[in-house]
């Protein structure tokens, strides 16, 4: 009995452990200042470096976007007046904002609705040190500002001051704006909490409720047809299904491969349990619409969380017949899910735009005049139009026109890869491309040897701005029209 | 265990072991492999670290492996020669498995004479006769069915012990590790399936497992996983030559391999355990063969080490089946016949392994000394920051006996231009362009080409295409050299 009771002790790893107990107590203040941590240290990096602090291509998609508010994208014209009074460098506190406010409001949340503190603290923690998380609140990005809106609605909902529950309204009307896939996700959050909280379905949509549900839905289909909101905004990169779930395989967020094989464990611990069972549902969603588009990783990586919380609480706070290796297990785990965030948090900054770009973009703003359109890469496409106030060729013309929009992927694929001046240089005068601008990662990209980079030797284009191998090369008229004119 | 069993145990091992060091003595030299497993070793002996930083290989690179294997030998190294070791060291581990493999077979069906005949078959597989191989596979093998064995025995303290130090030194001798990991999982998939409860001990130790592994490996090959991504899996080969690495093999090669009987027997008990008997005690084992036969299918993992893990676990379950054989035939008229049987058992097996088992040694893709030579005269010959160009099977040769710069090896990892250069290899070799083969000879900066019996053969080529001014022959025996005088210049 004794030697039992002493195992149990041993082995209380989470439950009555003075160290946990002290981290529970204390978990906003903790939480908060892991979150400073994990968030300020690729903004302070990026100062190091003389990068723009802000980076990530949504980013500048946003900012580009507030530069030329108008009637249609009216929702832009808070992030124009941020802009107006805070300066470039100070941009990263929006974000900055939206994460703190979220972990408050979600430690709020939580204490309302009596989540345990170890499933909030654990939860919490392992979001915030999530890769998928940390890009989303180190960039300007809509799912930062839909996760706020959420949790705020959430909060307030469930506030028992009447004038609170109601207002809760706005912030739920307000998230179905980013795109028809994350009003669905919130549709089916509000479902889930109703059912949780009233354990009857017929209560679900009664009242204020009921209220919420059906306006919800109806701004649904207004953004569908009227709006014609993307079903998922973006993509803002590169689409690669594996790469961009795993962040230790390179990819630009994702999540590390501790929390996901956690998460696969916790899968099967909530297949078991009632509580857990509606988690299903969004399994269900978000996997699926994942595969359609990576842009969605961060609604995933939050379920991914919710799964890899259950089985941690789970496997820790119930008694092992081994308990050597519980303790083991349990250090191995955290070393391993904080290693790979630490891995992460060196290789952020390498994401664009770098010093280089930055510099050389501005010099074209400062040094070619008129209305020139540039050609590069398209995840270089809205650093042109921030830094360079250029037009780049991705850009030109309707972007809702989806036909229109694949004609000009399919050129930028034949600029890319035609060795021939005959096929280029005509696109290039059709299109009226007299910049060419040429990054690192172009030529890490694509071949010297072939394509544009090979037709750079030609002697049409001449090299004017070079800086960090960011390059700018002018496509100049044919000599004998030079000569006519 | 009755003194008789251990006797013939350990005749058997010796039995092994005798015929695998005649065999690893009378083949000269080892497997081309082998060569780079051979200079780490070196390295360490010497330096105490292994060779990270190869400044050779690929004419500069940096190297990322599990280093538990190179340092093992570096230790027997300090006592005794490095070829001994490499002869020596590999053949023990391997005929050590007929030890661990008895045991296995005794836990599992408490039979010690069917348990002999799964060390008999395991000492004499064919697949595992590759002598003068001197790779991680040799230690690999042994530790993870001493793990398995532990883990079989999981409720004595002690195996719990042994099975956190085989773990270590498994995760830190070879990635394959993994076969052990996904075997589990799908141990516990079929025990869900049918309905068997795991005990508490095993699922925990399935999970520590799992957790230490992703450790060690995410220690070691962090820059691997983020530089190659998803592809660090088939460890960057190129894809012209991936087939050579995961082959499409057809059932009967596998059959000669893991040999006809064992091969046999094993299909027959895996299907009677999984859809007749439902019995828990070779889920384990069916659950490794499962995860081997996926790993290979999907090229996970190499085509040797696949057919080696599945003709050893077949081993084991041919003691399943001569336990459920020999009581069936006790029940019978035929009881008296035991020791017949048993003799002809044996000899049907000795007989249908040995030869396939010696073929298959002699069928080593071993260089010969006139080769050797050939690369050892780069050391003397040549100045000592030349790149001589190989075959990439060559590559470790000209690093190890040559001491020169290599432009390919099979140690792809992290090598970004890989694709490139194997197909630049075999366009130096067949190009009839003078002016093609200098202006990539100048890309690699090469200015020695290495001619060998096996180039001939491969490329069916009996010269270079393009020897003449700029390219001299400056050894000649049965492998030529050749020295590149010219370079491609821009006319002014």
């Amino acid at each position: 009995m004794n030697d039992k009771h002493e195992n149990n002790q041993v082995q209380d790893l989470i439950n009555n452990n003075r160290l946990f107990s002290h981290l529970l107590k204390y978990q906003v203040a903790y939480l908060s200042l892991i979150l400073f941590l994990v968030l300020l240290v690729p903004a302070f990096s990026n100062f190091w470096q003389d990068k723009p602090i802000i980076m990530g291509v949504e980013s500048y998609y946003h900012l580009s976007s507030a530069e030329g508010v108008s009637w249609y994208n009216f929702h832009y014209l808070p992030l124009k007046i941020i802009n107006l009074f805070l300066v470039d460098a100070y941009l990263f506190l929006i974000p900055l904002f939206f994460a703190f406010a979220s972990l408050w409001l979600f430690l709020g949340f939580a204490k309302k609705v009596n989540l345990s503190k170890k499933f909030t603290f654990f939860f919490s923690f392992f979001l915030i040190i999530n890769p998928a998380f940390i890009y989303t609140f180190i960039t300007i990005s809509a799912y930062s500002f839909l996760f706020f809106l959420l949790l705020a609605g959430f909060f307030l909902y469930s506030s028992k001051n009447k004038f609170l529950h109601y207002t809760s309204l706005i912030p739920f009307l307000l998230a179905t704006f980013f795109d028809i896939y994350s009003g669905v996700v919130l549709l089916l959050l509000f479902l889930v909490y109703l059912y949780l909280e009233k354990k009857e379905v017929k209560a679900l949509l009664k009242g204020f409720s009921g209220m919420v549900f059906i306006s919800t839905f109806i701004l649904i289909f207004f953004n569908i047809l009227m709006i014609k909101l993307p079903f998922v905004l973006g993509p803002f990169y590169l689409q690669e299904t594996i790469i961009n779930l795993v962040s230790d395989l390179g990819g630009l967020s994702g999540t590390g491969i501790f929390i996901l094989f956690l998460a696969l464990i916790g899968l099967a611990i909530a297949w078991k349990s009632k509580n857990y069972s509606f988690s299903y549902f969004f399994l269900l969603l978000l996997v699926p619409v994942y595969f359609y588009s990576s842009q969605t990783i961060f609604h995933l990586s939050i379920l991914i969380t919710f799964f890899a919380t259950v089985s941690f609480v789970r496997l820790f706070e119930t008694n092992w017949n081994l308990g050597l290796l519980k303790k083991f297990t349990f250090f191995l785990l955290i070393l391993g899910i904080l290693f790979s965030t630490l891995t992460y948090l060196d290789r952020v900054t390498e994401f664009g735009p770098s010093e280089g770009n930055f510099q050389t973009l501005t010099w074209i703003k400062n040094n070619i005049p008129g209305e020139q359109v540039i050609f590069s890469t398209p995840e270089n496409s809205y650093f042109i139009t921030y830094f360079a106030k250029k037009t780049p060729f991705n850009l030109i013309g309707n972007l809702n026109n989806k036909e229109f929009n694949n004609n000009v992927a399919n050129t930028t694929n034949t600029i890319f890869q035609s060795t021939y001046t005959t096929t280029t240089f005509p696109i290039f005068e059709e299109n009226d491309i007299s910049i060419i601008y040429v990054t690192e990662n172009m030529r890490k990209q694509y071949s010297a040897e072939q394509g544009l980079l090979f037709l750079l030797k030609n002697e049409r284009f001449k090299l004017v701005h070079s800086h960090k191998s960011s390059e700018v090369w002018l496509f100049t008229e044919e000599l004998d029209q030079i000569e006519e004119s | 265990m009755k003194k008789s069993i251990r006797n013939w145990l350990i005749i058997i091992f010796l039995l092994t072991l005798t015929t695998r060091l005649i065999l690893a003595f009378t083949i000269p030299n080892f497997t081309p492999e082998s060569y780079f497993h051979l200079r780490q070793v070196e390295h360490i002996t010497q330096n105490g670290l292994p060779l990270y930083n190869d400044i050779l290989s690929y004419g500069g690179r940096e190297h990322i492996f599990l280093p538990a294997f190179h340092y093992l030998m570096a230790f027997f190294n300090l006592f005794l020669p490095l070829e001994l070791v490499a002869k020596i060291l590999p053949n023990l581990l391997l005929a050590s498995l007929t030890i661990v493999i008895f045991f296995i077979s005794k836990k599992i069906v408490k039979n010690e004479q069917a348990s002999l005949f799964s060390a008999l078959i395991v000492g004499f597989l064919p697949v595992l006769y590759n002598t003068n191989n001197f790779t991680t596979i040799s230690l690999f093998l042994p530790l993870i069915f001493i793990a398995i064995y532990a883990f079989l025995n999981i409720k004595n303290k002690k195996f719990l012990y042994i099975y956190i130090l085989t773990l270590l030194a498994l995760s830190l001798t070879s990635g394959a590790t993994v076969l052990l990991l996904i075997g589990f999982v799908i141990y516990i998939l079929l025990s869900f399936v049918e309905n068997k409860k795991i005990k508490r001990a095993e699922l925990e130790l399935i999970l520590f497992s799992l957790f230490f592994f992703l450790w060690i490996q995410f220690l070691f090959f962090k820059r691997v996983f983020l530089e190659e991504g998803i592809s660090f899996i088939w460890q960057n080969i190129p894809p012209e030559i991936i087939f050579n690495y995961f082959p499409t093999v057809s059932i009967l090669q596998a059959i000669v391999l893991v040999s006809v009987i064992p091969f046999l027997i094993g299909v027959y008990v895996v299907y009677r355990s999984l859809f007749q008997l439902k019995t828990g005690r070779s889920f384990l084992l069916i659950s490794f063969v499962i995860s081997t036969t996926i790993l290979a299918w999907l090229r996970f993992i190499r085509f040797e080490l696949s057919l080696s893990f599945f003709g050893i676990t077949l081993a084991i379950l041919f003691a399943i089946f001569f336990q459920d054989f020999t009581s069936y035939l006790y029940k019978t008229k035929l009881s008296g016949y035991k020791k017949h049987f048993i003799l002809g058992i044996s000899i049907i097996l000795l007989v249908s392994m040995i030869m396939p088992a010696t073929n298959a040694a002699f069928e080593q893709d071993t260089p010969s000394h006139q080769d050797l030579v050939a690369f050892k005269w780069l050391e003397s010959n040549t100045p000592q920051t030349v790149t001589v160009l190989a075959l990439l099977e060559e590559g470790h040769l000209v690093t190890y006996y040559g001491k020169r710069n290599n432009i390919i090896d099979d140690q792809f990892s992290l090598i970004k231009d890989v694709e490139d250069r194997f197909n630049s290899l075999t366009v130096l070799y067949t190009t009839q362009f003078q002016t093609e083969a200098l202006e990539t000879l100048d890309l690699y900066d090469v200015q020695y080409i290495i001619l060998s019996p096996r180039v001939k053969e491969k490329f069916n080529i009996n010269d270079l295409h393009y020897v003449g001014n700029c390219v001299e022959k400056v050894y000649n025996e049965n492998t030529q050299i050749y020295r590149v005088k010219c370079k491609l210049e821009e006319t002014k």
